[in-house]
């Protein structure tokens, strides 16, 4: 089973609509940001978050980095207000996965994955390693589609080189490679729901 | 799973740090782009923990578009010491402020280096620029007038040149070890005799053109600093906007065009300059053979790159 012609169509439609990261080490908040936006628009809520106030939130400084703790912590005490919340877990699996995308009341979920998914990208951007020899950076991407096969996903470095132009940019990868490199950051994902949703099939899950 | 909020990583072996869950644990704490630089383990058997900060940089070719994301790895940032408790070691992390504290004084340190060396590499190709020259000219003067009369009265130079900062260029040369200073009187010190410096076949305006961007090289920092010659600072800046990004990728072809140059230079320096200004001043660096320039589009002068990247060997950048 591969990725749907449906699954692409909903990604285009929904990337489209989606901001662009300002700073190169901002993928976080960025990815937050349009997440939020999209159930926002989904679910009639009205979610009014820029990327500089999630910044303010996860204690962004410039090129070191967000911290995901701190942005779920402190975005929750503003989406309270909305009846919604920020979740943050690990130790999901595929499965749970799969469901936060299909449940209209979840966000799309942001995986977090190993540095090693610079090596896998070369046909969308060239990334070059620092002097520590290997990639340092634990990177997030959106997943949209999850199957047997392949996993649909949008990674917000794509928008961040200020020239570009009709570059085709990957969107998918394997399911057992995307598997392999969310679970070296122990399947760390975060999303956006209505609060009080407990239903996930992993036994680990804890909402 | 809901992932612990509390500061500390409780680990057996060091290297479960750098890989997996605990990586993940560590990075959703301190920041994506923080790891460990280094573990090394002391007598007393603590491992002393050493953090750097990986952050993505655009780097693409302004010409060519060509979409290169390089990361840039700053290490020794900051380092804790995670000692044995009850039969494992932890780890008590420390704040996003420690580190970006650290993260921000060590880039300070790389950029600053990279400035002073290139302040001393391109010191005799912009000697002429009327800025440059007015603001060095006081010190020329000392340095020229004992080198010529063989002695000078400190009161004699200060009535030439009718400022209040005489008295502070003399003793900062006469530290540096330019000059000697007795009873009120200047005389040429060791350095401004040295015979590397003064070889017989060598014209007087050359022979001073070297002494003072020899003085620039020992007092760079004293100069710039104390003796607020931010002239010292600006071209090299200026330069630095275009090579720190090509010694970050490793290109001296690298093209980079003015709107990023500008960037680069708000970035770094923190200082913003017009766009208007920072073409004007790339065309005069280029005309000084510091960078090659072809309309909007600046690359290296090959050998300032050979030299800059000899120098910088061991810079990190």
């Amino acid at each position: 089973m591969t990725i749907t012609t449906e699954d692409v169509e909903t990604y285009e439609a929904k990337i489209d609509g989606f901001a662009t990261q300002p700073e190169e080490d901002q993928c976080l908040t960025t990815a937050t940001k349009n997440v939020l936006d999209e159930i926002s628009g989904r679910r009639d809520v009205d979610f009014q978050f820029s990327i500089s106030d999630l910044n303010d939130l996860c204690d962004y400084r410039p090129e070191t980095g967000q911290d995901s703790i701190l942005l779920q912590e402190n975005l929750n005490s503003e989406l309270e207000d909305y009846g919604y919340e920020m979740k943050l877990s690990r130790g999901l699996n595929e499965e749970d996965l799969r469901a936060i995308v299909k449940d209209d009341r979840r966000s799309y979920p942001i995986a977090s994955v190993s540095p090693r998914y610079f090596d896998e990208v070369e046909n969308s951007y060239k990334p070059r390693r620092g002097s520590s020899g290997d990639y340092q950076l634990q990177h997030v991407l959106i997943v949209f589609a999850v199957n047997s096969e392949k996993v649909l996903y949008y990674d917000t470095f794509h928008d961040i080189f200020e020239r570009r132009q009709n570059v085709e940019v990957e969107r998918e990868m394997s399911d057992n490679l995307f598997y392999q490199l969310w679970s070296e950051t122990g399947n760390e994902v975060l999303w956006v729901q209505k609060e009080g949703q407990r239903t996930l099939s992993s036994p680990e899950f804890e909402g | 799973m809901s992932v612990p909020v509390n500061n500390r990583i409780v680990f057996g072996e060091a290297e479960e740090l750098m890989e997996g869950r605990k990586r993940s644990q560590l990075k959703s704490k301190l920041g994506q782009g923080i790891y460990i630089s280094e573990i090394h383990e002391t007598q007393d058997g603590d491992f002393v923990i050493n953090f750097g900060n990986s952050t993505p940089k655009d780097v693409s070719d302004s010409r060519d578009k060509d979409r290169v994301l390089q990361f840039i790895d700053v290490e020794d940032i900051y380092s804790v010491t995670a000692s044995k408790q009850d039969g494992n070691y932890v780890l008590e992390l420390p704040s996003r402020e420690e580190l970006h504290r650290g993260y921000i004084e060590r880039q300070k340190q790389i950029l600053d280096q990279l400035d002073y060396t290139t302040a001393t590499l391109i010191y005799e190709n912009i000697f002429e620029f009327s800025s440059v020259e007015n603001q060095m000219t006081p010190i020329i003067e000392i340095v020229k007038w004992t080198q010529e009369d063989g002695s000078k009265p400190i009161t004699e130079i200060e009535a030439q040149q009718n400022s209040d900062k005489t008295r502070l260029y003399i003793s900062t040369l006469s530290d540096l070890g330019f000059l000697n200073v007795t009873d009120g009187t200047i005389y040429p010190g060791e350095k401004m005799q040295s015979a590397d410096l003064h070889p017989a076949d060598r014209t007087k305006e050359d022979y001073q053109k070297e002494l003072i961007g020899q003085v620039i090289k020992d007092g760079y920092y004293v100069l710039r600093d104390k003796l607020s010659m931010s002239m010292l600072d600006q071209y090299p800046q200026l330069c630095n906007s275009y090579y720190y990004t090509a010694l970050q990728r490793n290109d001296p072809n690298l093209e980079l065009d003015i709107d990023r140059i500008q960037d680069n230079y708000r970035e770094q320096y923190n200082k913003k300059k017009g766009r208007n200004k920072i073409n004007d001043k790339m065309d005069r660096l280029a005309r000084a053979d510091v960078v090659h320039k072809d309309g909007e589009y600046v690359s290296s002068k090959q050998t300032m790159w050979n030299d800059l990247v000899s120098e910088s060997a061991t810079a990190s950048i």
